[in-house]
């Protein structure tokens, strides 16, 4: 072929492109006269070009018709088609610019409908922010008044089509599924239902090699979903919204009243199916064909094949489908038997309300599939039992840790629970009845005629209060005051903010809104609060408990001395650390009044005001406070309870802020070790001896093995947390600089990124953390060589450190010096000086400086030596004060972008008022 | 030192359009520097040989990118034009590699790639070193039909440049690019699959 013949195919191929197919014909038999080579060869290439099916043709400017309109977006290309409208990738230029998926919706819908529908979800979804999800932006009307959404631009292909195309095993798949339910959890969190879940809603895309899900569409079904009621909408089944394979028996139901969460879950059922047999439940020929009413009734009512005797019913294609997973059918058929078919049996289960109650908990059964853990979702069988009699004692000895743990300390701490046990022997041995009938289940040596996990235990508790006590309505606000206590210990905020919240209602409307107890319910609501990360709300309710306090037992009372340890954690939060300081000495003064200055109750402020000077750059004042922490929890708790896990790893930090690597890691391994004793493996406490270990690892030179430990610690914090817990920043910030010393830059940006976003959104922009976050990004950026952006950012974070600190504190030194060092690398002698004269006017030193390269252009420097003389005197100072360290690292900038950990639970204990009647 | 270079390739951008005549700099002036940064960052990424651990090309253009040009001087025109010698650098690299030189010493295995996603014609899916030549091949036969045509796949395949910024590349309509792209994809398949059938 000559590139004249190439030149007449190609103007034929596009000429003929540009027409309806069915005109195609007619078109080339008329150009092409009796030339048959030509038109067969335009006729092959059209064919391999409609062969496209995930992205449709290019789009001409003048096929964009109406699209053209939009303003602020310019139109790229078409991606996709489907029954609701087409899709196309396009550029927004205003107000932000970035590439966005236009999705604009086919007529015949009210358009004004749409966009009110869109309205009413608009503040939910624009809450959204999760990495599993494509957020959705915007929605508008086409100058023809089509209505469109524009949404995070993901390029991807569906999770079914990506893991055939790349055979992924079952246990890849399985993975990848555990990311979709988080993100669909996260929406649900916010109260968003997404109603069309299905997988070519849910596109997988490559970030850091990794294979990420993301769903989208999230609001878009509710906004487009026509009133249910009417017949004729569905005539036209291919474009029935809620495809019908994935749609859940209730929605199948029509009445379109009554969807909730738990729909989802039925589509995600529907979708794990598909990932492991590679075919859905109820076969889509079938189904469709049978007519509008027999497929909704078979949705309803008809019980699909589990995954295993699906796979095997299919006979030959059951092969091509256990090739894709890397498997033989025999293998596939033996791997989803047991677990697999039981936890997507129970994801599809008729009645919502047997279903898995939210996506978390079906990935939790997913996750324990995989940990080899027996799963929730199961019938009952000997074997069976058997396995999970060995899970049980774990969580045995971590229930009877944190129950213990929390009656020493609120015995010790008030006396409530022992005085009050003999003063009202009557309730209290009901008390004790009660938790000895709901516990004693969990006695390792006794025998087993059930199957119940911690979580069905403390469920059931909590069921049965109200039945039990009738009558007693103050017994039974103390028992659930107590298990909501216990929930918090376990991580289940959730579920312990409910017992709470009603212990508190009971209380107020039993004893009147000044009495002491209901300011024992204020002040652990508070702390509940903020654990879930709400520290402005939690400062309120706390507030709240001392106006009880001060009205009804003074505020002299014990009672009152750890409500203002709390206090003063909302404070140091909050960025106010004068206010906290203030507070924590307050109750400080209280506790070792009441109790005595050697005694547990006064740990509590001392581990605050530890984590408070640490954060100004007092290192050695904190780590004295942290000794003494430590010294009366071990007298008192013995070496190895979860508070003294907790005191070690808050020394540790400090000892590791002072340079003494070898004292800190000994205590991080020895913490570490205490929390996996005494809560097991996954829980949140494990997780900040874990990140300092990683950053031990990471310094040692042991990259890999530093970045699957704090994978782990993520991992576990995410799923203890949340993915947008404030707490979150203390393990990515030292993650992501692991990464980009791995050499993954990007990756390592993003997480910068994640952080700060994280910062603000907890706290606001002036804020410490936020301004911790974005020297976080600006050390990066120096590093990789933009100096530019460094140089904004760590300016951004200096000025919110002085604003929140004040230009005096020790640590904005570190953020001066950060600026010294940027301006001298720009080859600003003036201003590096000034900023190093500045660090150093804050008290402000580091070993570092001697050895940094960033100021290298200013060695030799009369005015810069003077000043060196000055960082190396005070070193000296440190080094001698030092005991046994052989190497002084204070304040490298990954280090001081370090901020420690709070207690997980242990402040947050049962009730602890005395006396109330006497 | 970095800003140095970074001064430097960004005068070098913004100077491909905004002058005229012989103050005007060529793409080739730019080419040395992004070929030095994509060479560094491709061996980075080519010698880690992790299992599933895949290139995406266009990645790396945007890496060197970001780390040569100070973005807050260069807008998008500027950015398109790197994007460009970049593309070009990204196929030889990769065909390089494809190839196996320079990675017989390690015995390292082949990596696999992804390119700009939606725009190959293996859709969904990574490319091993048979397909990159493959690949390579039949564009260097596109070439010798249609050498603008060549040139669209591999801004569009190595660079991941949209249409519009094509169209400002080789300076001719969108609707040209388009033209051009849409039978260049069928045309391309179908050598591929003639290819596959073969073997």
């Amino acid at each position: 072929m000559t590139s004249d013949d190439h030149a007449r195919v190609k103007e034929l191929f596009i000429a003929a492109c540009e027409l309806p197919p069915d005109e195609r014909r007619e078109y080339l038999e008329r150009e092409c006269g009796s030339d048959v080579a030509l038109k067969d060869e335009v006729d092959e290439l059209l064919c391999y070009h409609d062969a496209e099916t995930t992205h449709g043709p290019s789009v001409s400017a003048t096929a964009l018709g109406d699209l053209e309109s939009i303003s602020s977006y310019k139109v790229l290309q078409k991606i996709g088609e489907g029954g609701m409208g087409e899709v196309y990738e396009a550029e927004q230029t205003s107000p932000v610019q970035r590439r966005v998926a236009l999705k604009v919706i086919k007529w015949g819908m009210d358009t004004k409908e749409v966009l009110a529908r869109f309205e009413s979800e608009r503040q939910a979804l624009a809450l959204m922010n999760h990495p599993n999800i494509a957020k959705v932006f915007d929605a508008g009307m086409t100058e023809n008044g089509r209505p469109y959404f524009s949404m995070e631009f993901v390029k991807g292909i569906p999770i079914t089509d990506y893991c055939d195309t790349h055979r992924l095993s079952t246990e890849e798949r399985l993975r990848i599924f555990i990311q979709v339910c988080r993100g669909v959890q996260h929406a649900h969190q916010r109260g968003v239902i997404h109603r069309d879940m299905k997988p070519s809603n849910v596109l997988v895309t490559i970030q850091d090699d990794q294979p990420i899900p993301k769903i989208i569409d999230f609001g878009i079904a509710k906004a487009t979903s026509q009133r249910l009621t009417e017949r004729t909408i569905f005539t036209e089944l291919g474009t029935w919204i809620g495809t019908p394979e994935y749609m859940s028996p209730e929605q199948a139901e029509m009445t379109g009243l009554d969807i909730d969460t738990r729909t989802d879950v039925y589509s995600l059922g529907v979708v794990l199916y598909e990932l492991l047999v590679g075919a859905q439940p109820f076969d889509s020929t079938t189904l469709r064909g049978a007519g509008f009413d027999e497929m909704r009734r078979r949705i309803r009512e008809e019980d699909p094949p589990r995954p295993s005797t699906r796979l095997t019913d299919r006979h030959g294609d059951s092969e091509i489908a256990a090739q894709r997973r890397r498997t033989s059918a025999t293998n596939l058929a033996r791997e989803l038997s047991g677990d697999l078919d039981w936890i997507v049996m129970k994801a599809l289960e008729k009645d919502r309300t047997r279903r898995y109650s939210t996506p978390l908990e079906l990935a939790a059964d997913v996750r324990r599939h995989l940990g080899n853990e027996p799963v929730e979702a199961s019938p009952p069988s000997t074997v069976y039992r058997l396995g999970k009699f060995v899970r049980r004692n774990r969580v045995a000895v971590a229930t009877a840790t944190v129950v213990l743990t929390a009656l020493i300390l609120g015995t010790i701490g008030t006396g409530v629970g022992m005085v009050r046990a003999r003063r009202e022997a009557r309730a209290s041995r009901q008390v004790i009845q009660f938790m000895t009938g709901i516990f004693g289940g969990l006695n390792p040596t006794g025998t087993y005629g059930h199957t119940e996990s911690i979580d069905e235990i403390l469920d059931r508790g909590a069921a049965q209060i109200d039945d039990t006590l009738q009558g007693q309505p103050l017994v039974a606000a103390y028992l659930k005051d107590l298990i909501g206590r216990v929930y918090m210990g376990l991580g289940e905020f959730s579920k312990a903010r409910p017992l709470l919240e009603e212990a508190y209602e009971t209380r107020l409307v039993e004893l009147g809104g000044d009495h002491p107890w209901v300011g024992d319910s204020l002040d652990i609501l508070g702390s509940a609060r903020m654990l879930m990360g709400d520290y402005e709300e939690g400062l309120g309710i706390l507030d709240r408990a001392i106006e009880v306090y001060e009205g009804s037992v003074g505020l002299d009372h014990g009672a009152v001395g750890n409500t203002l340890s709390n206090i003063c954690h909302a404070h140091w939060r909050l960025g106010d650390y004068r206010e906290a300081i203030g507070f924590c000495d307050r109750s400080v003064v209280n506790l070792e009044s009441n109790f005595g200055a050697d005694e547990l109750p006064v740990t509590n402020p001392l581990f605050n005001k530890a984590i408070i000077l640490r954060e100004l750059g007092e290192n050695a004042e904190a780590r004295e406070l942290g000794r003494r922490v430590l010294e009366i929890r071990e007298n008192k708790l013995g070496p190895d309870n979860t508070a003294v896990g907790w005191a070690l790893h808050d020394l540790a930090l400090s000892c590791e802020f002072l340079g003494d690597r070898t004292t800190s890691r000994a205590m991080q391994e020895r913490a570490l070790a205490i929390q996996e004793k005494a809560l097991g493996p996954e829980s949140n406490a494990v997780s900040m001896p874990l990140t300092r270990l990683a950053v031990a690892k990471a310094r040692d030179g042991e990259l890999e093995d530093a970045r699957s430990m704090f994978q782990r610690a993520t991992e576990i914090r995410e799923i203890a947390l949340g993915v947008d817990h404030p707490d979150l920043v203390w393990i990515l910030r030292p993650y992501a600089h692991l990464l980009r010393d791995l050499g993954e830059e990007a990756a390592a940006r993003r997480m910068f990124e994640r952080n700060i976003t994280i910062a603000e959104q907890a706290y606001g922009p002036d804020h410490i953390e936020t301004a911790i976050a974005l020297s976080g990004l600006g050390y990066h950026e120096s590093v990789v060589g933009n100096l530019a952006r460094a140089h904004e950012l760590n300016e951004r974070s200096l000025e919110i450190q002085i604003r929140v600190l004040g230009a005096r504190a020790r640590r904005v030194g570190a953020a001066y010096y950060n600026m010294a060092c940027i301006h001298a690398v720009e080859g600003n002698r003036r201003g590096a000086l000034d900023h190093l004269q500045l660090a150093l006017d804050t008290g402000w030193w580091w070993d570092g400086v001697e050895a940094d390269s960033d100021l290298d252009s200013l060695r030799g420097d009369p005015e810069f030596e003077t000043l060196m003389d000055e960082i190396r005197l005070r070193v000296e100072a440190a080094r001698s004060q030092l005991d046994a360290s052989d190497h002084l690292g204070i304040q490298d900038a990954e280090d001081f972008l370090e901020v420690p950990e709070v207690e997980g639970f242990h402040e947050f204990l049962p009730s602890r008022t005395t006396r109330v009647s006497s | 030192m970095a800003e140095d270079r970074e001064t430097e390739v960004t005068e070098i951008v913004s100077r491909l359009k905004n002058a005229e005549g012989a103050d005007r700099a060529s793409a080739e002036d730019l080419l040395p520097h992004v070929y030095d940064e994509l060479r560094m960052l491709a061996r980075r990424y080519l010698s880690r040989e992790r299992p599933g651990h895949t290139l995406q090309p266009t990645a790396l253009v945007h890496e060197a990118y970001i780390k040569l040009v100070d973005q807050s001087k260069v807008d998008w025109q500027g950015r398109t034009h790197f994007f460009a010698v970049g593309a070009k650098v990204m196929r030889h690299l990769l065909i390089d590699h494809a190839r196996g030189k320079g990675r017989a010493k390690r015995g390292g295995g082949r990596q696999r790639v992804t390119l700009a996603d939606g725009m190959t014609p293996f859709v969904g899916r990574e490319l091993d070193a048979e397909d990159l030549l493959a690949l390579n091949e039949g564009l260097d036969r596109l070439a010798e039909l249609d050498a603008r045509q060549a040139k669209v796949v591999e801004l569009r395949f190595f660079g991941g440049l949209t249409v519009p910024e094509v169209a400002l590349i080789l300076e001719v309509s969108q609707r040209t690019v388009e033209g051009d792209w849409a039978h260049a994809r069928a045309w391309l398949k179908r050598e591929l699959s003639r290819r596959g059938a073969g073997r």
